[in-house]
């Protein structure tokens, strides 16, 4: 086979690849996946919700990403009085994975921590994990237990 | 300078940078410094509370954008020091065939055209082609998900995809390559 075929034929499995692929309907599966997160979160934290510790606020931004185009999603804020805590969405597209938010306190970007998103085709299932950027090997499920942890740990000295 | 100091002068710019946002970001927090205006921050007239997130969001995007030209940088240094490798490689290996191939072997007059050069290897993914393989397995998908997230900056999102690697990793990887190459 030349190299010219060779190239040819590359090119029209990457085609066939893509066009298997519903890009409208994986980036709307992506903002709801991302609704459900912060829905989930607002669920964990209702005590304090509830005896106004915490207030949610949300806001919009536009991701572009190949396939799926420019769309728009919520960045959802824990406002924690003083702190107020992030969780920008990334983008769909992450390679290794099936989405990807940062969490951070806003104004410390250095102790951002990912919510890596992975599917599982065959359940048909998804579920968040909440790595540590600086070392990777750190991933733990992202729950009620975690969010906490995580809190209290960048809420340490205030 | 080596290439692990020029590496770290860069992320020294980097963390300086991040620092100088981290003190404009106390000042346009006190309403009643000016400094907001001066450094022509929309925040004007908005009130306590809007304030502090309209600061937020306007610093988070900044931080943001910081890191994702870091990133364009380190990775257009590391681009510059592996093709002036390759330069300096192909023309050595051009002087080594050049002698040692000689008459009466098939085409040894231009047996120096049999070596690859700049212009057969223009690109980072042409380089990515060539170390596959040759560094260990997970240093070459690494420097693969680097490539496709530069591409992803460059181009807007219109291709490429984005890569798990903070800023600190990108750096690491890079290195190691270098030391490896």
């Amino acid at each position: 086979m030349s190299l010219e075929e060779k190239l040819k034929k590359i090119s029209l499995n990457k085609k066939k690849r893509d066009a298997e692929i519903d890009w409208d309907e994986r980036r709307d599966t992506w903002i709801k996946q991302l609704e459900t997160l912060y829905s989930n979160v607002e669920k964990w934290l209702k005590s304090y919700i509830d005896k106004n510790y915490i207030s949610l606020h949300s806001y919009e931004i536009s991701l572009t990403e190949e396939h799926m185009g420019t769309y728009p999603v919520n960045v959802f804020e824990l406002d924690l009085g003083d702190p107020l805590v992030v969780f920008r969405p990334i983008g769909k597209n992450i390679i290794g994975a099936d989405g990807r938010v940062d969490v951070y306190v806003s104004g410390h970007p250095d102790d951002k921590k990912m919510l890596i998103l992975t599917e599982d085709d065959e359940k048909q299932r998804s579920h968040w994990e909440l790595w540590e950027p600086k070392n990777k090997k750190d991933r733990k499920a992202f729950n009620p237990e975690t969010l906490e942890r995580t809190l209290e740990d960048w809420l340490q000295y205030y | 300078m080596s290439e692990n100091d020029k590496f770290r002068e860069l992320f020294q710019r980097y963390i300086c940078l991040k620092r100088i946002c981290e003190n404009a970001r106390e000042r346009v927090s006190n309403p009643g410094d000016k400094y907001a205006q001066k450094i022509e921050i929309p925040l004007s007239g908005k009130k306590a509370v809007n304030r502090k997130r309209e600061v937020a969001k306007y610093f988070d995007a900044l931080y943001f954008k910081i890191d994702e030209l870091f990133f364009l940088d380190i990775v257009a240094h590391f681009e510059q020091i592996v093709f002036n490798e390759i330069n300096n490689a192909s023309g050595q290996l051009k002087g080594i065939v050049k002698e040692r191939y000689r008459k009466p072997a098939p085409f040894n007059k231009i047996v120096a055209s049999f070596v690859k050069d700049e212009e057969d290897i223009y690109s980072l993914k042409n380089v990515y082609n060539l170390l596959e393989n040759h560094i260990p397995k997970s240093l070459s998908e690494q420097l693969s998900a680097i490539i496709e997230h530069r591409n992803f900056i460059a181009h807007g999102g219109r291709i490429g995809k984005q890569s798990n690697n903070s800023v600190e990793n990108t750096v690491t990887i890079l290195s190691e390559i270098l030391r490896r190459i």
